[in-house]
């Protein structure tokens, strides 16, 4: 680990202006949820009342207002094909059993922050994107515009919320309690730059030990938005973790929707006057 | 349902059919929102349209139309607001990316034009003033009309964000279909014509915008077929389909204490024009909602484009 | 523990607990120090260490065997510390009709775990079995303190033994169970101050003078720690077990405990990670005994004292030094060469050989053959569980002969022994249970907490899609659970996890339950362990929770006074032909859905 990181965990008092992250190793991911009681406890995050899923392990439903970190649990494959499940273990093969705790993305161009109509979205020192409660209407614009349907309205308060990767526990120099909670390190949290080279050191370890659609998700830059803050290796396309598989943030389309709603404030006008243009009504029958 | 993705239902993985996306947080005073500033909009065009043209009476109706609908504009918005006691942080920051930032801007100058135009015009007092306002708000009306297309399009919302290109054309075709039918209804009979015309030219627009969208938008379109969305826009078909036919056949006079250009016909088919654009604004607005709700949605427009960027 | 009848002197029990070699060859030393530790002063070799103080067994006072005399009202009072039987105990349902025959229940928990509001809100007050006026027994209710409340160790089943400091001081009324202990036993003997009564000494010779700190006068643990490592006449810390002396000169609380409080320091605080390639930390906590990382290391090393592999050696004898040396403390006498051998009549340590790796066992040797302390040696066997739909492929006996069974009529067992036990259509399915992440075992410290239960909310059922077609069983809904004992409904968790088995040419499913969930706390579901009987395993009692046979239904099941007509129709002997219908005779769960209850 590079100088960035403090004895804490965290950032080193002199990284601020260094973009932070996290990489989610999906590949050794235990399904604990250790990471969604830290994240609930830290940030005191309020109970999210949710029945029963019957989705695997899955109680939690998704990320939103009221669930920070979300553990997805995807049941592949079948156990009784093969040789029928004959003795311990035995047709087990061809199931497996995936894991993966999803968090806000922090996107290097966030839909959230960027249609933030109060600016109660902004990106911190720490290249992390965090809503301030204290400026945030409620006017439920960043929840339509994230391609990653993260962020939600918390019904009690009316305010918008999600992951802050614990700007405060940033700022004091210690990592976000997930990170810190997580016991496999499946969650890692550093310099986005090392996680990117790490990310890519361990797909490969992984895919050479067989795991064939294993893939970063996030990783590029090039993607639509703009690679994210929270890497993540997947064992499978990310859509069976609830990902969108190329999300885009809406923003980078705008220049042309605002041309094309010009175009149509002129059909008004044009309309507008064409009507007034014609005969009857008009001064002329006076 | 059936299979709404580009991709075959059989390929499209899913967790467990649960939506990626958020459902939208707004409430019924949005569509009504998008409804009212369409059609402030368009009436506040109208009314600076008929005055200059020398249609007094269209002018004063239209003027009336657009103030009121103005005012009742912001009060929607606000309602809708988490936090309707912070609405003043609309006016915090100045964001071209955000079209509800530009729309509040937009909105904040245009409704107090509107409204001094509508009651300067109604007491008759400072003139030179209600002018003024009337032509701020003939131009600001413009743009209302239209940016709350790229209020729903600069989002993640499937039906919304890819009809980006079309919306705004629906929008438009509605607002003047919309302040058309209102003016037919309630301006003196004289000088209703222009009115209907605009009535009936702005449905069809509306018409034809909306239809080139479903296609465009192929198996994304689906919510428009089905469900809650899909009532609403066969409503807002029908009614404005309907109301623009009526409004175009030469009608025999409602009655003789009423304006002789009135017919019964006209009348009925204002209020379908009306009736559909409103109904085309919940059909837009809960095809939102539908396309947020099922993951095909997302996931199958946007696996579609990973294989053709890998093949 | 001694019992009354065959140890009456210490010499009784010394001899019953000395092995002939190795170091339960010095029990005599562990029994005096311990003895010492408790007594202190008035223990003198005279009095034979107080010995007569002892509490003696006098019979099978195991928590099953009690729970059922409980039941049959042979127990007056019951202290709980921490377990919540009306849970986590087999037969949860016998657990909660027995603490109702109590005159008084001690209950001291993190909440208000099931076992102490049984009487108000238990299932059994539900169906109508117990009424609460009914119910005589006074139960006192007393908060603990949680581990983040109070100083002490955590003693791992690696034997590491780890210490952990209070980080607040516990709320409200909350105690650490160390403040109840000592202040109990404070109080008594106050109040026994001035009693001449011999039976009183045993408390009244105690050494309670623990000191205590901070505004709730908690007792040092630190110093209890201390008691339990021992010292030496001259009152210092023992640095090991081979210093017990068995002529009244050492005291120590647990022998393979001495060296903890070595040098005074608390050696279980220390924190130091491990270095170098041996993944060896011997800084960091401290484990019994002697600080050893794994026992009998000296296993690790050849007959020839070389290590087995260079690159995994771990203990190995230096020749240069006459030593045993490694990256552990040599689990072995020092100084003993490999090809040491033991003078003829030698006793305990002296007869181990160089060769003799396994210091606790009678001969310093590892068994494969058992011939002695195995209830069920000497070679290990295959059984079938308890209950189990298919006869043994091995034996002719199907289950353990030596497996305690309690019988009573709260007890029943589906099929039984012999020829046709596989053949029994009212529970034609094996249950298991286990735990999830996200609760701890009977939930007193997980359901009652809203961070924990959120993440699990609802009793859940784990069934095979197969399963789950064949008894029609909804993902998501309601399923029934039926055995011998009780019937318990969970909502259904349709998984290929659950893979079913092939048995006995035939296709066998499994129920799988997670355990955690009862009545009470902010998750309540029905106690999975109502389903099991108690039967326990011969040599550590450990009760067999794994596998059972069941039935499923769905729907939810009976409530109020149909419940337990249900699992008795339910019981019934049903039509075996082998029709080859799994779902024949199978009883509504609601019985009036189909018009009659089925059997």
């Amino acid at each position: 680990m590079s100088g960035l990181i403090g004895p804490e965990g965290g950032p080193a008092p002199g990284a601020t202006g260094v973009r932070f992250g996290f990489f989610t190793d999906s590949s050794i991911c235990i399904g604990c949820k250790a990471c969604e009681v830290a994240c609930k406890e830290w940030n005191g995050v309020p109970d999210h009342p949710l029945d029963f899923t019957a989705n695997s392990y899955d109680n939690t439903g998704t990320l939103g207002a009221n669930a920070w970190r979300h553990v997805a649990f995807v049941e592949q494959g079948t156990t009784t094909s093969g040789r029928g499940g004959n003795g311990p273990g035995a047709g087990a093969a061809d199931f497996r059993w995936l894991m993966s705790s999803d968090v806000c993305k922090h996107c290097s161009s966030p839909a959230c922050l960027e249609v933030c109509p109060t600016g109660a979205l902004f990106t911190t020192e720490f290249g992390t994107v965090v809503v301030q409660d204290d400026v945030c209407n409620g006017c439920g614009y960043c929840v339509t515009a994230c391609p990653f349907g993260v962020i939600e309205r918390r019904e009690s308060d009316g305010g918008a919320w999600k992951c802050t990767m614990c700007y405060d526990r940033m700022r004091g120099a210690r990592e976000p309690a997930c990170a810190q909670a997580c016991p496999t390190d499946s969650i890692q949290f550093g310099p986005l730059d090392e996680l990117r080279v790490r990310a890519s050191a361990r797909l490969a370890e992984v895919v050479a030990a067989g795991e064939e659609r294993a893939q970063l998700y996030g990783h590029d830059q090039t993607d639509g938005v703009g690679g994210t803050g929270a890497l993540f290796l997947l064992l499978d396309d990310p859509e069976v973790y609830r990902l969108p598989p190329d999300p885009v943030t809406p923003t980078r389309r705008l220049a042309r929707m605002w041309a094309m709603a010009g175009a149509a404030a002129g059909a008004l006008a044009a309309l507008l006057a064409g009507s007034l243009a014609g005969g009857t009504g008009g001064g002329r029958h006076r | 349902m059936g299979d709404p993705s580009p991709v075959s239902a059989g390929s499209l993985r899913t967790y467990y059919g649960q939506p990626v996306l958020k459902q939208p947080e707004w409430t019924w005073e949005v569509p009504w929102y998008l409804f009212t500033g369409g059609l402030a909009g368009a009436s506040t065009g109208l009314a600076w349209g008929a005055r200059t043209t020398g249609r007094p009476g269209l002018a004063a109706t239209s003027r009336l139309i657009g103030a009121t609908a103005a005012a009742v504009s912001p009060v929607l918005l606000v309602m809708d607001l988490g936090r309707p006691q912070r609405f003043i942080n609309m006016l915090r920051v100045f964001k071209p990316t955000s079209a509800m930032s530009m729309g509040s801007w937009l909105l904040s100058a245009f409704v107090p034009a509107a409204l001094s135009s509508g009651v300067l015009g109604a007491t008759g007092r400072l003139p030179r003033t209600q002018r003024l306002a009337e032509g701020a708000a003939a131009v600001l009306g413009l743009p209302m009309c239209t940016y709350t297309a790229v209020l729903l399009a600069d989002s993640s919302i499937p039906v919304w964000h890819e009809a980006r290109h079309h919306l705004p054309f629906v929008f438009a075709g509605s607002a003047a279909a919309g302040a058309g039918a209102v003016a037919t209804l309630l301006a003196p009979a004289a000088e209703v014509p222009p009115a209907r015309r605009l009535a009936v030219a702005g449905a069809v627009g509306e018409l034809v915008a909306a239809e080139v969208m479903k296609h465009r938008l192929g198996r994304l379109a689906d919510p428009y077929h089905q469900g809650g969305a899909g009532r609403w826009a066969r409503a807002a078909t029908a009614c404005t389909a309907s109301g623009a036919t009526l409004l175009t056949l030469p009608g025999r006079p409602r009655g003789e204490r009423r304006s002789p250009g009135m017919s019964v016909g006209a009348s009925l088919g204002a209020a379908l024009v009306l009736a559909g654009g409103i109904c085309q604004r919940w059909a837009v607005f809960r095809a939102g909602f539908a396309s947020a709700a099922d993951p095909r949605y997302t996931v199958g427009p946007q696996r579609e484009r990973r294989r053709a960027q890998a093949g | 523990m001694p019992v009354a009848a065959s140890h009456p002197t210490l010499s009784d029990y010394i001899t019953y607990g000395t092995a002939g070699k190795g170091f339960w060859g010095n029990t005599g030393a562990y029994l005096t120090s311990l003895l010492k530790a408790w007594w202190g002063d008035a223990a003198t070799a005279d009095n034979d260490y107080c010995y007569g103080h002892l509490p003696r067994l006098t019979g099978d006072h195991s928590a099953y065997r009690t729970a059922l005399d409980m039941l049959d009202g042979k127990v007056e009072g019951y202290l709980l510390f921490g377990e919540n039987p009306a849970v986590g105990s087999a037969n949860s349902r016998l657990h909660r009709l027995a603490l109702a025959q109590l005159d008084w229940l001690v209950v001291r928990d993190l909440g208000e775990i099931e076992s102490a509001t049984f009487w108000r809100d238990g299932p059994e007050i539900e169906a109508g079995e117990l009424r609460t006026e009914g119910i005589a027994t006074e139960v006192f209710l007393l908060p603990a303190a949680a581990h983040t409340e109070k100083d002490g160790s955590f003693t791992n089943t690696e034997r590491l033994l780890q210490w952990h400091t209070k980080a607040v001081e516990p709320a409200g009324d909350c105690r650490s169970d160390l403040w109840f202990c000592f202040h109990l036993g404070r109080i008594l003997r106050e109040k026994l101050a001035m009693s001449s009564e011999r039976r009183d000494r045993s408390l009244l010779d105690l050494t309670w003078d623990y000191p205590t700190e901070g505004p709730l006068a908690e007792p040092s643990a630190a110093a209890v720690l201390a008691e339990i490592n021992g010292c030496d006449a001259d009152g210092r810390p023992l640095d090991g077990y081979g210093r017990l002396a068995d002529d009244g000169s050492t005291s120590c609380g647990c022998w393979i405990y001495a060296g903890c409080y070595a040098d005074g320091v608390n050696q279980t605080a220390r924190r130091r990670p491990g270095q170098g390639p041996s993944g060896v930390a011997p800084d960091w906590g401290w484990a019994w005994p002697d600080n050893r990382r794994i026992l009998y290391n000296r296993a690790s090393a050849a007959p020839d004292g070389t290590p087995w592999s260079q690159r995994k050696r771990y203990v190995w004898w230096d020749g240069a030094s006459g030593r045993w040396t490694g990256h552990d403390r040599p689990d072995f006498v020092v100084d003993r060469e490999p090809d040491h051998v033991p003078a003829p009549h030698a006793r305990g340590v002296a007869a181990l050989g160089g060769c003799d790796p396994f210091l606790l066992q009678a001969d310093g040797k590892g068994w494969l053959y058992a011939p002695d302390g195995l209830a069920d040696g000497p070679l290990p066997a295959h059984y079938e569980p308890h209950e189990s739909p298919v006869g043994n492929p091995l034996y002719r006996q199907r289950a353990n002969p030596a497996r305690r069974r309690f019988p009573h009529a709260a007890n029943p067992s589906g099929p039984g022994d012999g020829p046709g036990a596989g053949d029994d259509r009212r529970y034609p399915f094996v249950t298991t249970t286990y735990r999830i992440a996200e609760h701890h075992t009977a939930g007193g410290m997980s359901r009652f907490q809203r961070r924990l239960s959120e993440l699990a909310r609802e009793m859940f059922v784990e069934v095979h899609p197969e399963l789950a077609a064949l008894r029609g069983l909804e993902r998501g809904g309601w399923a029934t659970i039926v055995t011998s004992r009780s019937a318990i409904e969970a909502r259904v968790l349709v998984t290929e996890r659950m893979a079913p088995l092939e048995v006995g040419g035939r296709r066998l499913h499994q129920v799988g339950l997670p355990y955690h969930w009862g009545h009470g706390g902010l998750a309540p579901g029905d106690a999975a362990n109502d389903l099991f009987p108690i039967v326990v395993d011969p040599n550590v009692t450990i009760q067999e929770v794994k596998a059972a046979t069941c039935d499923i239904v769905a729907g939810r099941r009976p409530r109020g006074a149909a419940l337990r007509p249900f699992v008795e129709s339910h019981a019934r002997p049903r039509d075996t032909s082998p029709s080859g219908d799994e779902n024949a005779g199978v009883p509504a769960p609601f019985p009036h859905q189909n018009g009659a209850v089925g059997g």
